[in-house]
């Protein structure tokens, strides 16, 4: 292999040398806070659904409670009973009807 | 997992901001290039196992991600760096070191033309570039390389070959056009 070629191929890598821009740096360190937030929103989201026994116990309650109130609203309301209202005949009753309403049934069979 | 970041991009943004720069060779592409490395890397620094070091586990993050998408532009401008530069080989090429290469060899030693080097580094492939800035300018030993490379080491051995003459043959020609 040319050694000049390792050389010449060091000597022109150097010239790349540049420092990052500050103020890349600061957008970098500015993304990663930014990040470690929402992380941390997530993380205490996580943390609140997770598995601890009391947990477990809560959200069971609560499911129940959900379950409860979706059940009582979806039942139909009991119409209200119409009011009873007493049958009068007009002009009143008469003897004669009053005794017609009678019958002569004694119970017998020739009735 | 705690991890310092400030530390992180203190300790790191410099070589990965030259490494952006050499395989992109503008300082816009350069930028986002790292951003998007850095944003990655926030991503999945649960993966970083210690096995490599921050260092080259995030070049190797980097270079994939120019990879990702530098594929059309090497389709378009480049020649793979695993085959033969010209159809004489390697051997003309590698035993000449001609009067023209020395030339351009004391001129960057005793004064670097970044100009010069960046427009022969968009000549090369992106494979190329990445090896010569993994060795020639991070310093990287070549187990090092092939690993962040994803190749093994025989390969990491003839690329830098190959990309030196590639280099060499192309800062030449720009010297003749000055």
């Amino acid at each position: 292999m040319n050694e000049n070629d390792e050389r010449l191929a060091k000597a022109a890598m150097k010239s790349l040398i540049v420092p990052a821009p500050e103020s890349l740096k600061a957008d970098l360190k500015r993304m990663a806070r930014n990040r470690k937030k929402e992380a941390s929103i997530w993380d205490a989201l996580r943390e609140a659904l997770s598995g601890d026994a009391w947990a477990y116990g809560a959200g069971a309650a609560f499911a129940a409670a959900a379950v409860a109130v979706v059940i009582v609203r979806a039942i139909p309301e009991r119409p209200e009973p119409a009011a009873t209202v007493a049958v009068v005949p007009v002009g009143g009753i008469t003897e004669s009807q009053l005794a017609a309403m009678w019958s002569d049934d004694d119970g017998g069979d020739h009735d | 997992m705690t991890v310092d970041w400030d530390a992180l991009i203190d300790a790191h943004a410099n070589k990965a901001y030259c490494f952006a720069m050499g395989l992109c060779g503008n300082e816009q592409d350069a930028r986002e290039l790292v951003q998007e490395a850095f944003a990655r890397a926030m991503d999945r620094i649960d993966t970083h196992d210690g096995s490599l070091p921050f260092e080259a586990w995030f070049l190797t993050i980097l270079k994939h991600l120019y990879l990702d998408g530098a594929k059309k532009y090497d389709k378009k401008y480049g020649q793979s760096i695993d085959e033969p530069l010209t159809e004489s080989g390697l051997t003309v090429a590698d035993a000449v070191a001609d009067n023209r290469e020395i030339s351009v060899l004391e001129r960057l030693e005793k004064e670097e033309n970044s100009k010069l080097v960046r427009r022969a580094m968009r000549a090369l492939t992106p494979d190329a570039r990445a090896v010569l800035l993994m060795i020639d300018l991070e310093g990287m030993g070549y187990q090092e390389a092939a690993e962040v490379l994803s190749c093994p080491l025989n390969t990491v051995r003839s690329r830098i070959v190959r990309a030196r003459i590639a280099l060499r043959e192309r800062l030449i020609a720009l010297e003749a056009t000055l």
